[in-house]
């Protein structure tokens, strides 16, 4: 082919621009450290880490929710963690107020000292972290627990429960209102609640009689339909023989069907009549089920009751010592010892529990005392099992947030893997392209000079 | 003497053959020179006695080494590498600018939306809610930077356009001038041509090409005629067809090329005829790439900040208020014709940015009313002049005829999300304490209820829940939150069946939308996050849904109203029931087996709407929640000790008859209950009042009451801020089909494919330019050493024919020395 000198020159341009500008690129990439600097350098590859880019992102993102959920849920489990020996605490003081050998100035003391726990306890319920409260739910900057009187605490916060998302699909619960703590809290034993106290029962025992919390036997007979839940037993004494006899009935305390059977409110349970004592042989008060020191009184028909219809409603409880009534010798039966055994109600707030158990020490002794202390015990219960659900939960939660975290770092790492793959340099390509380049620019001078220093004109002598 | 007239002869050709290798030499470098080359031919003999005697040498002419067929397609290799090469120094700014990974738009999104996130972790945190409000406006300003670059190549671009035309008219005056002295100097002697004039027309037509591309043709006389584009004339002999660039007949911002044909009247060519070239690849760039770009992350700006701010307009601030707008959405604008005789103002609006496209849009008056062309890939839609006045919406854009009146021929050119990244900007009032964190409502339940039931926290409801909708006849329908669960009630009747009117609008949650047509009971339509759908499986009807129109405000009145949850005890109508149990067995256990038969095989679901009537729908399973708590209750009575068979009886009958729980809401406002409803303590319930919806748990108890009202104080009240965090991933545009990063990445790839497709395609350009070039100057190149050659040729032929004169005049002196 016929060449021309501009061509050559042409040529020899255009070859060493050509590779000094792959040079100038290769060495933008050497750099940076990356394949791609712009979009077009790989366009699917760019869009794709984009996306990556984004992923990872959220990832990241996720991670740092998950360790601010972390930090606050570990403050809430140490806080419920101490709420929760609090309790343990007040029970001992209580166990040990209602042995009954306490003196009147022991009990003083008690109280004293469990009016001590009453106030950390108010202040761990007003825990705050960063000036915000751990137990106020959304109200971040309210006291949650105010105390308007004494023994009487008001809940100033909301029911909120702060989320955080951890995951793509996960939004976890890192606050819980108070009130689900400190107030939402079942009494008795969580079924029904057994109660001497004059203030529900209406009169003051006069015997020794301490009753246990009790238990259900049957759910489904206690839960059935048509159960108002509101019962009392009756106790009578009669002295009139030696040793004396104690007696006791089953009575509503308002209208309730068994099944399917209707009583009205004062009906017992043992005759279906209106409850009332009868004399004995030597002139005492009886009523039908004779009573026997810490013996269980079963809720449910027995044989020598009268009521011609069966039931049961699937509860006992067990009454020790000795009860008694008022007269004991003739009828009626004025003022029997009363236990009143109600549903238990989903309102018991531990500190007015805590707060009448203070004021019982101070100003009850005897079985009045034993028997609040009993129920109080009951109560504390339910109280702690509110405290350790609430931690269960807690401690649920965060080992759930550590497995999303570290699936959420295993991701971070895949998502930068790829994202590597995709736009990171290999810099052993690179490198070895890098000095192939120079080769060939070189190359592609020195052949130029030779090719142009070749001249016919050279070769003229005029 | 003939000896010496051959001798002249090789003389004079040698002279010529040595000045034509000269001015080769000289022209060697000259662009567009073709080496010129001697014809010669040798001279008629002299017929004689002894035979024919050659007279010598005659030069014909001197002719450029040319093959038109190579000039040719040299021109055309040139022109599209001119188009691919201005097309590349266009676009490769933009790409450079939406950059990779580490810049662009992609970090300011992730940034933005991770300073979200940490409000939603710490809502009551100060510098937390800066950080969002700095985060917004990095975002704001990364928008808008990108904004200014794209205007800044667009003024650019307007400028080399202008170049361009003024140097192909000037081309075109030049070529002309030269057809005339090429045809004035080769006229009579056409074998004779002017081969310096040509290369010199050659060289400017070649200069045409780069700038736009031609096709040329040679005339009898020796003179070129030049068209360009679709067969558009140029020069034509003498004459020069000017070209101006003027501004857009619709947007004065964008130059168009025209004819000039005098000073007052011009024609338009229309971009898409004009190609190759530089000119050709800046009209390319502006129409394929730069307009695309541009909208692309307009729509961008303007998804982020709508649903931005549609979902803070659900929260509630610091200060108790409801959210104001986070962002200004940037606007979409209408250009009007310069021709426009009308007085008619079109406007647009943005009703949903799910289905708005990067495209734009002309519309044009027509006597039956206007006709709407979607630029990307000309679909056309007729809109009828009714429609117009009233709003149309297509495509996720309202447009309307906002004043005036139009006439037909009137164009609009539509451009809904060009100024969407130049327009956001951050909402005037926006502050920390304005940030819409909270949730305006709360849900609490009453401290001393009975039962475990339950409330959800609740939360407002939002244009993107998913909403079904379900024909129960051909002119009724229900509607159902998707989130919830919860029956939607309609503001006119006030129920939960809403009249169906084909056409007509339906609002729900905040969007409108349309069904139309004649839809049969079964009809499933949904609406999800603005995108509307049918469900195939459903009545088999031609009815058909529209883009919904999304609008958050006015949020209900009501929403932060109290209103309280009451549950009760129905225990009224339980005596039909009763009657229902089978009484009068004998034993116990044939008591047992007659009641658990009853109840097993179904026939409870007779007892218990027995017990009720038609109060408890069927969806709820009280039948069976019944039916199950009769059969307990005589299991358990006939466990007693004692029992009899009236006692397994009668302890079912009062299971039959104990009832079950309803549930009200009672209060200001309205919603779903309008009335006591049963409870099922299973599946639960859903409640939607006042605009925002609640979920009930659990096994209340007879008197347990919940309720719900405005959130007060609420610092640590995340929830919106959970919801505008979760923005980030949800895909709310492209028919939900693409997030935000999603979309930008789309228009990365977009950029970036056609930018690596332009360099792939230059490059192989390239390639074929420098072959062709190879091959022509092959043909037509100077070569120094043949030039060298040709020069040792001719000067020796010049000595030979010298050596001539010598013999010749050594012959004529022996002959007169002969003769003295």
């Amino acid at each position: 082919m016929r060449i021309s000198t501009s061509m050559i020159y042409t040529l020899g341009t255009t070859s060493v621009q050509g590779h000094v500008s792959e040079l100038y690129k290769l060495q933008n990439q050497l750099s940076s450290g990356k394949r791609i600097t712009t979009p077009s350098d790989d366009p699917l590859a760019a869009a794709r880490v984009l996306e990556i880019s984004q992923a990872k992102s959220t990832a990241e993102q996720y991670q740092v929710n998950g360790a601010a959920a972390t930090s606050a849920l570990q403050s809430q489990a140490a806080t419920l963690q101490s709420i929760s020996e609090v309790l343990n605490d007040i029970r001992t003081l209580a166990v040990q107020a209602g042995d009954g050998a306490l003196s009147k100035n022991d009990q003083l003391a008690v109280a004293t000292e469990i009016e001590g726990k009453y106030t950390y306890l108010l202040g761990l319920a007003n825990t705050s972290e960063n000036g915000k409260y751990l137990f106020s739910g959304f109200k971040g900057e309210t006291q949650p627990f105010s105390e308007t009187s004494p023994g009487v605490v008001a809940y100033n916060g909301d029911q909120g429960s702060r989320l955080i998302q951890v995951s793509s699909s996960r939004q976890v619960p890192v606050s819980s209102p108070g009130v689900d703590i400190f107030q939402r809290i079942k009494n008795g034993n969580g079924d029904f609640a057994v109660s001497a106290d004059p203030a529900v029962t209406g009169t003051v025992n006069q015997g020794t009689g301490v009753a246990t919390p009790g238990s259900v036997l049957n759910n489904t007979l206690w839960n059935a339909a048509g159960n108002t839940k509101d019962y009392k037993v009756l106790f009578a004494q009669d002295t009139t023989i030696a040793p004396p006899v104690t007696t006791y009935d089953i009575v509503t305390n308002s209208a309730t069907t068994i099944n399917g059977v209707a009583y009205a409110a004062g009906t017992s349970l043992l005759t279906n009549a209106a409850s009332a004592a009868t004399a004995s042989a030597t002139g005492g008060p009886r009523y039908t089920r004779v009573y026997t020191d810490n013996a269980a009184i079963s809720f449910k028909s027995l044989a020598g009751d009268t009521n011609p219809n069966a039931w049961d409603l699937g509860i006992q409880f067990n009454v020790s010592n000795s009860p008694t009534s008022t007269p004991t010798t003739s009828i009626p039966v004025t003022a029997p010892d009363v236990f009143t055994v109600k549903g238990s109600v989903n309102n018991q707030d531990i500190f007015a529990t805590i707060h009448n158990l203070i004021g019982a020490l101070r100003t009850t002794g005897g079985a009045q005392l034993a028997n609040h202390v009993m129920g109080t015990l009951a109560n504390l219960t339910q109280a702690e099992d509110a405290v350790l659900t609430a931690d269960a939960a807690v401690g649920v939660i965060m080992k759930e947030v550590d497995s999303h975290a570290s699936a959420n770092e295993d991701a971070v790492v895949q998502y930068k893997t790829t994202i590597s793959g995709l736009e990171d340099l290999d810099y052993a390509q690179a490198s070895t392209d890098l000095a192939l380049r120079q080769t060939n620019l070189e190359a592609a001078q020195k052949s130029f000079l030779t090719v142009q220093a070749l001249s016919l004109f050279n070769f003229i002598h005029p | 003497m003939s000896f010496e007239s051959v001798g002249l002869s090789a003389l004079r050709a040698a002279q010529i053959g040595l000045s034509t290798a000269g001015h080769n030499i000289a022209n060697a470098s000259t662009p567009g020179y073709h080496r010129q080359g001697l014809i010669q031919s040798n001279a008629f003999a002299l017929k004689t006695g002894a035979g024919f005697i050659g007279q010598g040498v005659n030069v014909d002419t001197v002719r450029r080494q040319i093959s038109s067929y190579i000039e040719t397609q040299l021109k055309q290799v040139q022109t599209t590498g001119a188009q691919l090469d201005s097309f590349l120094s266009q676009i490769e700014p933009i790409d450079n600018a939406v950059g990779g990974s580490n810049s662009g738009l992609a970090v300011s999104l992730e940034e933005f939306f991770k300073s979200v996130a940490d409000v939603s972790s710490n809502p009551a945190s100060v510098p937390s809610r800066q950080a969002l409000l700095s985060g917004g406006s990095a975002l704001v300003s990364k928008l808008q930077s990108l904004a200014t670059r794209f205007s800044e190549v667009r003024d650019g671009l307007d400028t080399q356009i202008s170049d361009s035309v003024q140097l192909i008219n000037s081309y075109g005056a030049q070529i002309a001038n030269l057809n005339n002295q090429i045809a004035l100097q080769s006229a009579g002697n056409p074998n004779q041509l002017p081969n310096d004039l040509m290369d010199q027309r050659e060289q400017l037509i070649s200069l045409l090409n780069k700038e736009v591309g031609t096709s040329v043709i040679t005339q009898s006389d020796g003179s070129v005629s030049v068209f360009f584009g679709s067969g558009q004339p140029l020069v034509i002999r003498d004459t020069v067809f000017t070209l101006a660039a003027v501004a857009g007949r619709e947007d004065a911002q964008h130059l168009e090329v025209d004819y000039q044909f005098n000073s007052t009247t011009n024609i338009p060519i229309g971009s898409n005829n004009i190609s190759g070239g530089r000119l050709g690849g800046l009209l390319a760039f502006r129409d394929q790439s730069l307009d695309v770009a541009e909208n692309s992350l307009g729509r961008i700006a303007m998804a982020v900040a709508t649903a931005f701010n549609d979902q803070h307009a659900l929260g509630q601030d610091l200060a108790g208020n409801a959210g104001g707008n986070f962002f200004t959405v940037g606007t979409g604008n209408v250009l009007p014709g310069t021709a426009n005789a009308g007085t008619g103002v079109v406007t647009t609006t943005l009703a949903n940015i799910q289905h708005v496209t990067t495209s734009d849009y002309r519309l044009v008056a027509t006597a039956a009313g206007y006709t709407l062309t979607r630029l990307s890939d000309s679909t056309q839609t007729a809109i009828t002049a009714a429609q117009l006045a009233a709003g149309f919406t297509v495509d996720g854009i309202t447009l309307q005829l906002a004043a005036g009146a139009t006439v037909v021929g009137d164009t609009f050119l539509v451009r809904p999300t060009r100024n969407g990244a130049s327009g956001i900007t951050m909402a005037s009032g926006i502050s920390t304490t304005t940030i819409a964190a909270a949730s305006p409502i709360t849900t609490l339940a009453t401290l001393g209820n009975f039962g475990n039931g339950k409330i959800s926290a609740g939360s407002v409801n939002s244009p993107n829940d998913k909403v079904t909708i379900t024909f129960t006849g051909a002119g009724t329908f229900t509607a159902t939150d998707n989130t919830t669960g919860a029956p939607l009630i309609d503001s006119v009747s006030g129920t939960t069946t809403f009249a169906y009117v084909s056409g007509s609008n339906i609002s729900i949650n905040g969007w409108t939308a349309q069904i139309s047509g004649a839809a049969v009971v079964g009809d499933v339509f949904q609406v999800d996050k603005g995108v509307t759908s049918k469900t195939a499986s459903g009545g088999g009807s031609t009815a058909a849904i529209n883009n919904a129109i999304i609008s958050v405000s006015p949020l209900n009145a009501n929403l932060r109203q109290n209103v309280t949850i009451t549950y009760s005890n129905i225990t009224s109508a339980g005596t039909a029931a009763a009657a229902v149990v089978p009484t009068g067995a004998a034993t116990v256990a044939a008591a047992l087996a007659a009641i658990t038969a009853v109840a097993v095989t179904g026939a409870g679901g007779t007892i218990a709407l027995a017990a009720t009537g038609a109060a408890i729908p069927a969806s709820l399973a009280q039948a069976n929640k019944t039916a199950a708590a009769v059969a307990d209750a005589a299991r358990a009575a006939a466990a007693i000790t004692g029992a009899t068979a009236a006692s397994v009886e009668a302890a079912a009958q009062a299971a039959a008859t104990a009832g079950f729980l309803e549930y009200n809401v009672t209060g200001t406002g309205s919603g779903i209950p309008s009335g006591p409803l049963a409870y099922d303590t299973i599946s639960g319930a859903a409640i939607s009042y006042n605009g925002w919806s609640a979920k009930l748990t659990g096994t209340p108890q007879n008197g347990d009451t919940f309720t719900v009202g405005p959130t007060t104080s609420g610092t640590a009240d995340n929830r919106n801020a959970l919801a505008l965090a979760q923005l980030e991933s949800l895909s709310t545009m492209s028919g939900g089909t693409s997030s935000f990063q999603g979309s930008y990445a789309q228009m990365v790839s977009l950029i970036g494919n056609k930018t690596s497709e332009i360099k792939v395609t230059g490059a192989a350009q390239k390639e074929l330019v420098q072959q062709t070039q190879a091959t022509q100057q092959s043909v037509s190149g100077v070569n120094l050493d043949e030039e060298a050659a040709d020069l040792l040729r001719f000067q020796q032929a010049y000595q030979a024919a010298g050596k001539m004169f010598e013999i010749s005049n050594t012959l004529f002196n022996s002959i007169l020395a002969a003769v003295q």
